[in-house]
């Protein structure tokens, strides 16, 4: 290897980070889901963090956003809470395969997917570093909860996952 | 300057990429992660490994871009730039070990003393915990012991040349000061140091306290990340007795509830615990 290629670069403080924009709304027509999205971190006990009021969905901020080239965009919503009641991710369970979805970011930006599968995940057996994949083809994957309620095991036992592809 | 020879634990890789050879002959062996830092104020530099220039032109302030070298041991020269192979060593390190496997930043900075050395640093690339990034500092400055402290306190106290010290912080903007030990007299900064979810930043403080010529210069290594452990559904249960929830589900919460599945309940209880 020649001296000239190994690259050295000013060791700076980094200026602004700048993030690709932040989902803000989700649109599922087939489902009549319209619901703000707001950027989510991490609670104390490990799991992504999630809006209170399941009329919002939440989005990863630490993952991709939908303008990033490569791993998946999660968003995830409470389906329903003790204080507001059922929300509406609980028609998430009508999404269909083939189904459309948009994402508007922070720029008006509008990021379109088709779903390609929904389906329930046992929440013990979520493969989280799939769901999360943050250098894998780009992805949208929407997380709330499925199967039966069992307050003493923690809640709802499954985990319904909506996958979804970009639209070219 | 005077030469200085010292005696690293493990080193500066570089070597390897002006040694084809050596490189081909190492068989199985494995690599080890290599960046430089030139911190020793006004000096432009050519590196050079068992004689053959490695980097030239080589400028104070900036670091070279991570490379891939396989273990061994390399005899090390820093000279003044356009010195050549046989030109006076402003740093020289023999027998520099570069170890498989590791993480390595070798700094070329100023001692205590005010003399220019070379130090390899082990980065620690172990993983973060979900929405924490980690921050590294290190003294790598011709200055006596300092405090780095975030927000006018003391998080890291009494740090002295070459030493460094770390945490895993939540993600954010720390505002970092570097004050003399003990003191609240300023060194360098404050400076906002963004701390990324995943990322190890790692701060260096160099340049010469005598020549109030002191910075900041960092390094950053990427792909730590935890990912949350999972994702909670709702906190109600009111949808599970709604007629979008399948029958069966029903049918095993009534079980669950009649405690018919308890066990199962359990387990699954201390399987998330664990998670």
């Amino acid at each position: 290897m020649s001296p000239g290629r190994i690259t050295a670069r000013p060791a700076d403080l980094p200026t602004a980070v700048v993030d690709a924009p932040a989902p803000r709304r989700l649109v599922v027509t087939a489902a009549g889901l319209d619901l703000p999205v707001a950027a989510m971190g991490v609670a104390a006990d490990g799991q992504m963090a999630l809006p209170p009021d399941p009329r919002t969905i939440g989005w990863y901020r630490f993952g991709p956003a939908p303008a990033d080239r490569t791993g998946s965009v999660v968003l995830g919503g409470h389906l329903d809470s003790r204080e507001y009641g059922i929300g509406p991710l609980v028609r998430l369970r009508k999404v269909r395969r083939g189904d459309l979805v948009e994402v508007r970011t922070a720029d008006g930006s509008a990021h379109r997917y088709r779903v390609t599968l929904v389906r329930d995940v046992p929440k013990t057996l979520l493969a989280v570093d799939e769901l999360f994949d943050r250098t894998g083809p780009r992805r949208l994957r929407i997380v709330t909860c499925g199967g039966p309620y069992n307050r003493d095991a923690g809640g709802y036992r499954d985990n319904l996952m909506v996958t979804a592809d970009p639209v070219p | 300057m005077s030469v200085r020879r010292v005696t690293a634990v493990m080193a500066a890789g570089l070597l390897l990429a002006g040694l084809p050879a050596a490189a081909a002959q190492a068989g199985p062996t494995a690599n080890a992660t290599v960046s430089v830092l030139h911190a020793v104020p006004g000096a432009t530099v050519d590196v050079y490994a068992n004689g053959k220039a490695l980097l030239t032109d080589f400028k104070p302030g900036t670091l070279t871009d991570p490379v891939k070298l396989p273990e061994g041991a390399y005899d090390l020269k820093v000279t003044a730039a356009g010195a050549g192979a046989n030109g006076a060593a402003v740093i020289q390190a023999d027998d520099v070990k570069v170890p498989g496997g590791a993480n390595i930043t070798v700094v070329a900075h100023l001692g205590a003393d005010g003399k220019p050395v070379l130090t390899p640093f082990v980065n620690d690339v172990s993983k973060v915990a979900a929405g924490k990034g980690r921050l590294t500092v290190r003294h790598t400055a011709a200055a006596p012991a300092v405090d780095i402290r975030a927000g006018g306190k003391p998080v890291f106290a009494g740090l002295t040349n070459p030493e460094e010290a770390k945490a895993d912080l939540p993600a954010g903007t720390v505002k970092a000061d570097v004050a003399l030990a003990g003191t609240s007299t300023v060194a360098l900064g404050p400076a906002d140091v963004p701390v990324k979810e995943g990322v190890n930043t790692i701060v260096y403080a160099w340049g010469s306290a005598a020549d109030k010529n002191l910075k900041l210069a960092v390094q950053t290594i990427s792909g730590l990340h935890h990912n949350p452990s999972g994702i909670p559904g709702g906190t109600g249960g009111q949808a599970a007795s709604d007629g979008v929830t399948p029958v069966w589900a029903l049918g095993l919460a009534v079980l669950a509830a009649i405690g018919a599945i308890s066990v199962g309940s359990a387990r699954l209880a201390k399987v998330r615990a664990r998670s």
